[in-house]
């Protein structure tokens, strides 16, 4: 039997290879998203690592929940009591605080794709610091700074050129003295960084007489745990369960800790798009062993016949399942690894310096990527291997027809009942808030969905391409007909072809829709509740510094100015759900953000109340009056009044505070920043000249803002939507590509069983153009045919996911673009480029021989 | 050597010393090994010899499905061995009917389908007239609409033959067309070539074992070992038996 496997293998090449490209993609992509994001981990795991090393002790206060850095800031003479405790040889107080937005020389805000842009203190003890001066001196009084060496080369800085520099006071000029190096690095892992004298420091971030840490360099000679211990105790007198003293190791762990959760939102993120590809090529595989499978229907009769048991012909073809998998498994892997390097090419020359060092391959992408390639191909070669063993033997002396069956009744029925389930399944996970699984419940949802669909399609194959076929019957002469004919004979073939299409397509039709609805959701909120003439923000969603506000606010030109701060909250206690809450100014509250509030009572809100959205007031049963308590991080849990539920439907989160309760509840200075500014004209100036005297400070001043009216804001917002529309499309390609190649796959399939009936039209006059064109069109049929299944389940999914997110608390105006037609002209052009091969095989078919085919 | 003498007659096809060889040296086969002959338009004629004799070679070769490793063959005058693929593609679709011992339909066309076929590959539409007659000949007017898969095999090998008929070729070659048939089938089939060659002219080259479809021709030639061997004018089975005993065949 082995040999027979071996032999069928060697048999079968090319249509293996194209069978296990699929699969080495699929691979490749999951094992390059671990590489990629393990590696990324590494460069920052490594880099706080570093900036902690000389840190033995770091303390800070106490959170509610996560965030290393987000605890209340402490008082200065907690550094004093520290440094009083036996064993302990210098403690420091820092001040690490955002934004200090650097200006290049030609004025322009030096950012890194939205990375921190810090402001530090300096320490006095070198061994302490994070960074040292590569070059020149530590700044010192009000005027100095020193900047990372990554900024400063880049932009052509030097120790004694002047650089602006715009912190939440304002922006100012210092005299640059020191340029800084982090270990073997210049940088930051992107992030800019502008150290202060430690007084400057705490003046500029609001922490003058505080500091947001101390940190501790103990005795070499003295132990270690014990003077933890003896600092932890001297904290519980200073004010008990407040501060906590951690290592400098814990420390760097709970920094990287932060990093990392984004780092892996984004492996999920990609390890979606690898599975979906994954999937797809299942349909592949599905194909081509049943092609296998078929074409080896003669030997597999004969081999029964001659005692071979149904159990040795399953594992003949799973053991060229097997064989293929972990062949493609291995160079996906490899592949996978190839990629990742690349990109962190292209990230380090981006600005993501990372310390020199290999890849990371964790033993753990190992495992996921040869598991889940070996396992997806050989599961998905269980069924063609079952049938091999239905072969009779007494086929061996029959012709091999490919069964023509369409969908039957119980196929259809158990398609339907699984895309029910998988519906229900997907619905569930995204409206549930329990900690299930959710990438089980999305994957596994999302699969049966997928299955159920592509079984019950084989019912509706036959009447769909005769009915995308009339076109091409009707204006391709004969090879059009036939095309259509042909894409007809097996609908199970056609509909599983065009099924691995619809999977990517339906993605590609979803993400189009929503981001229409969005689009045009976006829209209506700022017609609706903008009630400003002009709005401010950073195109990356970056915070920006608070003084931009309260110099805005004094020029006359401006009327009225209002703030939106973003930050999140725990409903109830610590372990709450997470819930959006949003720092805004009461006075503005019906001119700019046109709430929706009858009677606003603007002194309540000012003393703190509390403003409910309609939806989450209904999903609570809140009402105004009641008390409510919200869990903050660095200030824990506190009661807030319900005074007014709002009915608008726009960018504001659940909760909304005035600006004033919301600083006292967010300490941390990335949410001292703010995420938006309204501004409308004082009564009687011109927009267009209040527009001038904002736009001449945010350019002289504040690069990192754009001011834009209305219509800009929509431009703008549909822009940034637009963007992430095509990283979805790069994504998915890769699972388009799978699909296409099944299509080349079936394609060359059909011809390779139609030999004879191809040769017989040859030598009644079919010409070798007439016949590339048959086998073209009907690649066009069956991608066309999975193109508007794409598109239906696609739309459908929309509006489902639409229903969701209106129960969710976000009103989306459901949009079905126009551009939907892509998906349609894609499937028909990838349909033209997955025959070609196939195509032109079947034209260069050898006449006699082709006659002689038994 | 096949020379006739009825200079009335033109030629329809012909073949002048056509070789065809497989392979090489010591293991080269000589499928044709010279072999000239002349078919004449209007006139049905069997061509017979042992299994591996060359017989469908030459068919293969004069129809233009092969080509000749020397020699040359003629339709209509036109040496097939100066043709490019395309121009043999078109001569086939345009000049010769081919008709195959089995698998002669494209299952997924109808009857009337398949014997419009070439025409519509052409582009052309068939002449309606032509097209009545030929479908009443062969008698399919009320299995028009079927698809093959729903046809006896001798109906296919009717459809098969009207196909041909219905393009007008210079000539129709058939490989054996009765070698499924059942007797009563293959009746049907031979008297049916034989009315198109004696009421409508056709001219009609098919390859038979069997003394009995040969003796429906007009004329038998004999091949052996991939040259001529002998040939006979109005053939009865009997006068063939004894021709194939005395070739030993
Ligand atoms: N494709 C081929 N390769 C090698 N030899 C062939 C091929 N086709 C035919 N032959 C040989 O040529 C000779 C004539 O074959 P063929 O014309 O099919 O004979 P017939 O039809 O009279 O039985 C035979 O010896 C056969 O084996
Ligand atoms: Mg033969």
């Amino acid at each position: 039997m082995l040999r027979a496997t071996i032999r069928s293998l060697i048999a079968h090449k090319l249509r293996l290879v194209l069978t296990a490209i699929s699969v080495v993609v699929g691979v490749s992509f999951v094992a390059g998203t671990f590489v990629l994001t393990d590696t990324v981990k590494g460069t920052f795991g490594d880099l706080f690592s570093q900036i902690n090393a000389g840190v033995d002790l770091h303390v800070r206060s106490t959170t509610e929940f996560g965030d290393a850095n987000g605890g209340e800031p402490l008082s200065a003479s907690v550094r004093d009591t520290l440094a009083q405790v036996p064993g302990v040889v210098s403690a420091e107080g820092i001040v690490i605080g955002f934004p200090a937005q650097v200006l290049d020389k030609t004025g322009d805000a030096v950012s890194n794709g939205g990375a921190p842009t810090l402001g530090w203190s300096t320490y006095d003890d070198a061994e302490l610091s994070p960074f040292f001066y590569k070059v020149g001196r530590a700044p010192v009084g009000d005027a100095e700074v020193a900047l990372d060496a990554s900024t400063a080369s880049s932009h052509d800085f030097v120790v004694g050129d002047l650089v602006k520099i715009v912190t939440p006071e304002g922006p100012a000029v210092y005299t640059i003295t020191g340029l800084l190096g982090f270990g073997a690095v210049d940088n930051l892992g992107g992030a800019t960084v502008a150290a202060f004298d430690t007084p400057v420091a705490q003046r500029l971030f609001d922490r003058e007489g505080r500091f947001d840490a101390v940190e501790i360099r103990v005795d070499d000679a003295a132990n270690m745990l014990a003077v933890q211990a003896a600092v932890q105790q001297a904290l519980e007198t200073i004010e008990p369960g407040s501060f906590e003293a951690v290592t400098g190791e814990q420390n760097a762990e709970d920094q990287a800790d932060d990093l990392n959760s984004i780092v892996d939102a984004i492996n999920r993120f990609l390890l979606m798009f690898g599975y979906v590809a994954l999937f797809v090529s299942t349909y592949n595989i599905v194909n081509t062993f049943s092609i296998i499978v078929t074409q080896r229907t003669r030997e597999l009769a004969l081999l029964r016949a001659l005692g071979a048991s149904g159990r040795q012909v399953v594992s003949s073809v799973l053991v060229e399942a097997l064989v293929v998998g972990v062949i493609a498994s291995l160079a996906g892997l490899a592949l996978g690894l190839g990629i990742a390097a690349l990109i962190k090419e292209v990230l380090a020359s981006g600005g993501l310096e990372a310390p020199p060092g290999a890849l990371k391959l964790l033993p753990r992408t190992v495992i996921v990527a040869l598991v889940s390639g070996i396992v997806t191909t050989v599961v998905a070669a269980v069924a063609p291997a079952l049938r091999a063993a239905r072969v009779a033997p007494i086929a061996a002396i029959r012709d091999a027809q490919p069964p023509t069956t369409g969908g039957s009744l119980r196929r259809t029925a158990v398609g339907a009942g699984l895309a029910v389930v998988g519906l229900v399944m997907l619905i569930g996970v995204m409206t549930d808030h329990g900690p299930s699984n959710e990438i089980i419940g999305a994957g596994g949802g999302a699969g049966a969905l997928f299955i159920g669909v592509s079984l019950v399609a084989t019912l509706i194959a036959r009447p769909c391409a005769q009915i995308i076929g009339i076109g091409i019957a009707r204006f391709r002469g004969v090879p059009g007909r036939l095309a259509r004919e042909n894409s007809m004979r097996t609908p199970r073939r056609t509909s599983s072809t065009a099924s691995a299409l619809m999977i990517g397509l339906t993605l590609v039709t979803l993400v189009l829709v929503l981001a229409a609805s969005v689009t045009t959701t976006v829209a209506r909120v700022v017609d609706e509740s903008f009630g400003s003439d002009l709005t401010i923000s950073n195109e990356q969603f970056v915070p920006f510094s608070p003084a931009l506000h309260d110099t805005l606010a004094d020029l006359p030109e401006v009327g009225q100015i209002g703030r939106f701060r973003f930050g999140q909250a725990r409903f109830g206690g610590p372990d709450g759900e997470d819930v959006g809450i949003d720092g805004i100014d009461g006075v503005a509250i019906d001119t700019l953000y046109r709430m929706g509030i009858e009677n606003f009572d603007a002194a309540a809100f000012d003393a703190g109340g509390l403003l409910v959205s309609e939806r989450e007031a209904d999903k609570r049963g809140l009402r105004v009056g009641d008390r409510l308590q919200l869990t903050f991080a660095a200030t824990g849990t506190k009661e807030l009044a319900v005074i007014a539920v709002y009915t608008a439907r726009n960018f504001s989160s659940t909760y909304v505070v005035s600006s004033a309760e919301f600083e006292a509840n967010f300490p941390q200075s990335q949410f001292r920043a703010d995420n938006l500014l309204m501004v409308k004209a004082s009564p009687g100036v011109a927009v267009a000249s209040m527009r001038d005297a904002v736009t001449a400070i945010v350019e002289r001043d504040y690069p990192n803002v754009t001011v834009k009216n209305q219509s800009e804001l929509k431009a703008e917002r549909k822009e940034q939507i637009e963007q992430f529309l095509f990283i979805f499309f790069a994504m998915l390609a890769f699972s388009i590509l799978i699909a296409s190649i099944g299509v080349t796959n079936t394609l060359a399939l059909s011809v390779f069983e139609r030999t004879r009936e191809l040769g017989l039209l040859r030598a009644i006059g079919m010409t070798r153009r007439q016949m590339r064109s048959m086998v073209r069109w009907e690649a066009v049929i069956i991608a066309v045919f999975g193109g508007l299944l794409g598109l239906a389940l696609g739309v459908f999914l929309g509006f489902v996911m639409a229903g969701i997110f209106d129960s969710l608390g976000f009103a989306l105006d459901i949009v079905v673009p126009l551009s939907l037609v892509w998906v349609v002209v894609v499937a028909f052009v990838l349909g033209l480029i997955a025959a070609a091969l196939p195509a032109r095989r079947a034209a260069r078919l050898d006449i006699l021989n082709a006659i002689a085919t038994e | 050597m096949a020379e006739t003498d009825t200079p009335v007659r033109t030629i329809a096809a012909r073949a002048v010393d056509a070789r065809k060889t497989y392979g090489k040296d010591d293991t080269a086969v000589h499928a044709l090994d010279g072999v000239t002959v002349d078919f004449e338009a209007g006139r049905f004629t069997a061509i017979m010899g042992p299994s591996g004799s060359g017989k469908s070679t030459l068919m293969h070769c004069l129809a233009g499905l092969d080509t000749l490793t020397g020699g040359q063959v003629f339709i209509d005058d036109i040496d097939l061995t100066t043709l490019k693929e395309k121009d043999l593609t078109l001569l086939r679709r345009e000049r010769v009917g081919f008709v195959f011992q089995s698998y002669n339909l494209v299952p997924t066309l109808t009857a009337i389908e398949n014997i419009t076929l070439p025409k519509a590959l052409a582009g052309t539409k068939p002449d309606q007239a032509w097209l009545d007659t030929v479908i009443d000949t062969v008698g399919l007017r009320n299995r028009l609409s079927h698809k093959p898969s729903e046809l006896s095999g001798g109906q296919q090998q009717r459809v098969a033959v009207a196909r041909t008929m219905a393009s007008r070729p210079t000539i129709i070659f058939a490989d054996e067309p009765t070698g499924n048939l059942d007797s009563k089938s293959s009746t049907e089939i031979l008297e049916f070539m034989r009315r198109a060659v004696r009421e409508f002219g056709q001219t009609i080259v098919m390859v038979t074992h069997d003394p009995n479809a040969a003796s429906y021709a007009d004329r038998v030639i004999f091949l052996a070992d991939g040259r001529v061997s002998g040939e006979m004018s109005d053939p009865t089975p009997e006068r063939i038996l004894d021709k194939l005993k005395g070739l030993g065949g």
